[in-house]
């Protein structure tokens, strides 16, 4: 049989390969439905309400950079600074911002400087120019501060030097949180008995289109765009599938930028996010693993499956695979960085199973796929393929990557009520089934394109994200 | 050959895709049905409670109408009538703090929830104890009771807030005796529901309470001393300051800048920090203790 699907040892690495990459995706489905059967238990005895006149609970910083956000900065602002908790600060770094986005906070907010003062100097990042508190009494849990640009992850990095806090959460000001997001974010580490949490995150949304009232969203809608339509499967997959998945196995290795949670503590202790990386999200969650690792003391990584932060997608091809070229970049600096994981026994399943299967089948899957493509076209060039055989097999493979789709959205169906009308499920259902004509194929060729820059040392920024921002109505 | 696998193979996908089809449609459906019957229930319920609440019976004489007593026959029911219940109380302002006249006179409930406090499965015990404390039903608190140190976390915890519930400042007699250690989110639990329902501090099963022995005991009492701005147990807080556990002793020093200290507690405190200087160094008690000892000196 096997004598008929191939002719050289690459075509069995490439079916070996499918097979692998199949039996994980099987293997997440069955951990993920454990998963969300067992947080579906729990959560109901999981009250926000028991704790939300409580004195006890631990203090946060909210920490989102901004980076020529004038279009939406002072309505983002007053909605992260709605968010029902007692003690949490919101500290605003804007990043040498080229616009007006310092003056709108000035001016909404009733700012003014406070002399400066120095930073937790364990971080090291580009320099403060100025530091701002509102008069108003209103605003008392507002920061801003003003720097010189330095990137996403060095303006993190500066207030997380600046936060008074027991926890940190980093997020972007242009992401939507839910009104109780921290009360549910922060149970992760009010629950922790024998193993410290290190990172907890939450399911990230895309609400492309839809109606934000006030600052928070009044009702999600899909995206009009199709290549943003397929990222809410896309998401939806990789946040329910993926991650809880992985939460079941205490194998969680990423918890997303634009929402995450951290002991302020331990993101010290290892000097902060990494400014020479575009994937600063995760190499903090790798490095904080290893760190707890060879520290010997037991920890965890939380993810929450509910939605709690919005954010907008990329609605159109080329700013899609800005995006994707540069999550692949970050992934390729984090792998290499964090390469003495690779089958290290010292980091026990981290280093035997978890960081192998991203450079097997995150870091490698696009060039496996992309080198599938190049062979394909030489065979039918040399007329080594068996033309019935290669359709069957590309329809059944197809089918497969649409039933995985299918799963994912009939347990997001099941768990939650965000897409709960039959009209919304079948264009969510349809944009599975483009998706691998549609987005796919842009994001093979930007993760190919980071690589190649990767590799050729070919220098490059975090790229423009051009967004439209949320407007509300 | 090959061919003809790869067609059944087709087909059974297919088939898997038809049934996931189908499994999302009976969702949907399922879905529309119980937020149906939730939205009648919950018209029924406050209904009846508003038309009831303003009779002045005694509460033998209330009678569960026969509508709900179908509904509580249910355990899943039974939940939902729960959540409306615990949802509605906050908008029905009065004197009375008790629904129990919806279900107290009613044995079924009680029955139906003995049995799931019996159950051998976690998930139906713990929703049994919770729905029990939410309700004030208390026929089965001794049951109850003794699942305070339960194997597992949510009984053992839902045990706890139940006693705390339903005996108040007396529960707490049981911590010397709690064998596993006390979650910040439980200890935050306790602390809560005994302001919420016995505001008043009660010296009697609190100097009880300050006998456990567990780190996560001890904090708890810490915590408790706070929310309750508690003065004469300066003493407590001042021992546990320099408690070999960092969690206790970190939140000893949370309490300090709350509580005010007269000569007594201060001699105590300079005692106990000269002795602890001698085997350890603290540079955060240092900094904290130091200026406090040195303004009263």
């Amino acid at each position: 049989m096997l004598n008929q699907i191939g002719h050289n040892w690459w075509d069995y690495f490439f079916l070996v390969y499918g097979i692998a990459l199949f039996m994980w995706y099987f293997s997440f489905i069955l951990l993920a439905i454990l998963a969300i059967r067992k947080n579906k238990k729990r959560v109901g005895f999981l009250n926000v309400k028991d704790i939300k006149k409580a004195i006890d609970l631990p203090s946060i910083s909210l920490i989102a950079p901004a980076y020529n956000e004038g279009k939406t900065i002072v309505t983002n602002v007053r909605s992260l600074l709605s968010i029902q908790y007692p003690y949490y600060e919101l500290i605003i770094v804007n990043d040498g911002s080229k616009d007006d986005s310092l003056q709108q906070l000035i001016d909404d907010f009733e700012l003014s400087t406070v002399p400066l003062y120095k930073g937790n100097e364990n971080i090291d990042c580009k320099e403060v120019v100025g530091i701002y508190k509102s008069q108003n009494p209103k605003y008392s849990n507002l920061t801003v501060i003003d720097k010189v640009n330095g990137g996403r992850a060095d303006a993190i990095n500066t207030g997380i030097s600046y936060a008074k806090t027991k926890l940190i959460l980093c997020t972007d000001a242009d992401c939507i949180i839910e009104q109780d997001a921290l009360l549910k974010m922060v149970r992760p580490y009010l629950e922790q008995l024998d193993k410290e949490v290190i990172a907890c995150g939450g399911a990230i949304g895309i609400a492309n289109d839809s109606k934000i009232k006030n600052g928070t969203l009044s009702e999600l809608r899909l995206p009009k765009s199709i290549i943003a339509r397929i990222q809410v499967v896309e998401y939806i997959r990789s946040f329910l599938l993926g991650r809880m998945a992985w939460t079941q196995i205490d194998g969680l290795l990423l918890v997303s930028g634009a929402f995450g949670l951290y002991p302020t503590k331990r993101v010290l202790e290892v000097g902060g996010l990494d400014k020479n990386t575009v994937g600063e999200d995760l190499e903090l969650c790798i490095r904080l693993r290893a760190h707890m690792e060879r520290q010997k003391i037991p920890y965890d990584v939380v993810y929450i499956p509910e939605t709690l932060c919005w954010t907008e997608a990329p609605s159109t091809a080329k700013i899609y695979a800005v995006q994707r070229d540069r999550w692949a970049r970050g992934l390729w600096e984090t792998m290499k960085k964090h390469r003495y994981l690779f089958f290290n026994p010292k980091y026990r399943s981290m280093g035997l199973v978890f960081f192998p299967y991203w450079i097997f089948f995150e870091l490698c899957a696009p060039i496996v796929e992309f080198l599938g493509l190049i062979i394909l076209v030489i065979y039918i060039s040399l007329g080594w393929i068996n033309l019935p055989f290669a359709i069957y097999l590309f329809i059944a493979v197809y089918l497969i990557g649409c039933i995985f789709s299918t799963i994912s959205i009939l347990l997001y169906t099941i768990s939650f009520r965000h897409y709960a009308k039959p009209k919304i499920l079948i264009q969510l259902l349809i944009a599975a089934y483009v998706e691998p004509f549609i987005n796919h194929p842009i994001m093979v060729f930007a993760e190919i394109k980071g690589y190649f820059k990767k590799i050729f040392k070919i220098k490059s920024s975090w790229g423009n994200m051009t967004r439209k921002g949320f407007t509300s109505k | 050959m090959l061919e003809q696998q790869l067609i059944q193979l087709i087909f059974l996908l297919l088939l898997i895709l038809g049934g996931l089809w189908l499994s999302i449609g009976y969702s949907l459906l399922r879905r529309r049905y119980r937020v149906k019957r939730k939205k009648q229930l919950k018209e029924q319920v406050i209904q009846y409670v508003s038309i009831n609440y303003t009779k002045s019976l005694p509460i033998s004489k209330f009678v569960v109408p026969h509508w709900l007593q179908g509904y509580i026959k249910k355990s899943r029911d039974l939940r939902d009538v729960a959540n409306i219940i615990i949802n509605i109380k906050d908008f029905f302002i009065t004197d009375r703090d008790t629904w129990s006249f919806l279900f107290a006179t009613d044995v079924t409930v009680a029955k139906e929830l003995k049995a799931d406090i019996k159950s051998n499965n976690w998930y139906k015990k713990s929703r049994a104890i919770w729905i029990s404390y939410e309700l004030d039903i208390d026929q089965n608190l001794d049951l109850i009771a003794k699942l305070n140190s339960h194997k597992h976390i949510l009984v053992r915890r839902e045990a706890q807030i139940a006693l705390v519930r339903f005996l108040g400042w007396k529960s707490l007699r049981i911590l010397p005796y709690v064998k596993f250690p006390i979650s910040l989110w439980q200890q935050i639990r306790i602390v809560e529901k005994l302001h919420q329902y016995y505001p008043k501090f009660d010296d009697t099963f609190f100097k009880k309470a300050i006998q456990a022995e567990s780190p996560s005991s001890r904090e708890l009492c810490l915590r408790i001393i706070r929310r309750f701005h508690v003065q004469n147990y300066n003493w407590y807080a001042i021992q546990e300051l320099f408690s070999e556990h960092k969690y206790v002793a970190n939140m000893a020093l949370e309490l300090l800048d709350e509580l005010s200290f007269d000569e007594d507690d201060l001699k105590l405190l300079g005692q106990h920090y000269q002795a602890y200087k001698l085997r350890a160094n603290n540079v955060v008690l240092d900094q904290k203790l130091t200026p406090l000892l040195q303004a009263n000196n």
